[in-house]
């Protein structure tokens, strides 16, 4: 038999392949390394964790410190263990960053950030691991949003009793960099009502000389 | 003229020109392969697909990638390998010359994901480059897909 082209066999014979190899490596990839085939289920906190948010005391579109009372902080606002220099203050969280409504985010700059992190605000870093290890935001969770895990990784922060009433960095790179906002979503789908995306990111952190940290721990 | 012309035709000139595009998809599979998430996050910058495609498609295109590169190095299967190289290359030109027009800076992700962060300048100018080296490459696996077959020669 003479020697001919089969791409009728042959074509679909490579993407069985492909989808073979495919799937055997990823199983064999590390949690880093890895996807999931399919579209994750989104990771429900409010549900188990907080009621609805209460209507909050000033405009969710204002920044700025309100004229009125602080409002009261509910008992159950026990965070993560802040890092030592930092002055814990849920009540002043709160109270200068109401939880948002009819937004799922809102974007703030390099020095919000630093109140918030001095304030001690839930910091998340949306960036790769490795990223992550090489320098991050003192303080920040690693969260990546690309990698696979990051249900679970939610899912941690609710055992961590992070509260989705008060407000949360989330950053990534800077620049147009979008994985900040795509991690925003998502926590927003998982119960997250008070998100604050750092455009600048972490070149703008360090470009003002703010704290930093090394290696996989916060 | 017509003497480059019989020697691209010639069973050297194309064996030489599937080596080529093997070369160029082996060494653009393997960074991808070794890193699905980071392939994952250059395609979502396209904006071409919706984000359910993104995981499956960043796993199974490098190791397509591969499997043709490994064909087209072999000889195995040489056309059928040139025509998925030919189809993956003007899907890969349509996506860039879609951003180009855009005005939408990609890092192209064609290597695997940029180490560094490049300037909006720098990443169009790239993208030009990586559209007149993915037109060559056309040109080649054109010339593998209806030259001359082997059994044949």
């Amino acid at each position: 038999m003479r020697r001919g082209w089969h791409p009728v066999l042959e074509i679909p014979a490579f993407a069985a392949a492909a989808l073979l190899c495919a799937w055997i490596s990823n199983r064999a990839a590390g949690p880093t390394r890895r996807l999931s085939w399919l579209p994750q289920p989104a990771v429900l906190l409010a549900h188990t964790l907080a009621p609805p948010p209460p209507p909050p005391a000033v405009s969710a579109q204002t920044g700025t410190p309100p004229a009125k009372p602080r409002p009261e902080v509910p008992a159950k606002a026990k965070q993560l263990p802040p890092p030592e220099s930092v002055n814990w203050d849920p009540a002043a969280l709160l109270a200068r960053y109401p939880t948002l409504q009819g937004q799922a985010y809102a974007e703030v700059d390099g020095d919000a950030a630093r109140w918030l992190q001095l304030h001690g605000a839930l910091i998340l870093d949306a960036r790769r691991s490795e990223v992550y290890a090489a320098g991050h935001i003192l303080g920040a969770r690693c969260l990546p949003v690309w990698e696979d895990g990051l249900s679970a990784k939610i899912a941690e922060l609710q055992a961590a009793k992070a509260d989705p009433l008060l407000p949360t960095i989330v950053y990534c790179a800077g620049g147009d960099c979008e994985d900040s906002h795509l991690l925003a979503q998502k926590l927003w789908m998982a119960g997250f009502r008070n998100l604050r995306v750092y455009t600048g990111g972490y070149p703008d952190w360090t470009a003002r000389g703010w704290p930093v940290s090394r290696g996989e721990a916060p | 003229m017509n003497g480059f012309l019989a020697k691209l035709r010639s069973p050297w000139g194309l064996r030489l020109s599937a080596w080529l595009i093997g070369a160029v998809f082996l060494a653009a599979a393997l960074p991808k392969i070794a890193d699905p998430p980071g392939f994952a996050e250059a395609l979502h910058a396209y904006r071409l697909l919706p984000d359910a495609t993104l995981a499956p498609l960043a796993l199974a295109l490098p190791w397509l990638e591969l499997l043709a590169a490994l064909a087209l190095l072999t000889g195995l299967a040489r056309r059928s390998a040139a025509l998925i190289s030919l189809a993956l290359l003007v899907v890969f030109m349509g996506a860039l010359a879609i951003n180009l027009a855009r005005g939408n800076p990609v890092d192209c992700g064609c290597f695997g994901a940029s180490p560094v962060v490049r300037s909006v300048a720098e990443r169009l100018r790239s993208m030009r480059l990586d559209l007149a080296r993915d037109a060559l490459l056309t040109l080649l696996a054109l010339q593998s897909l209806f030259g001359p077959r082997k059994a044949e020669s």
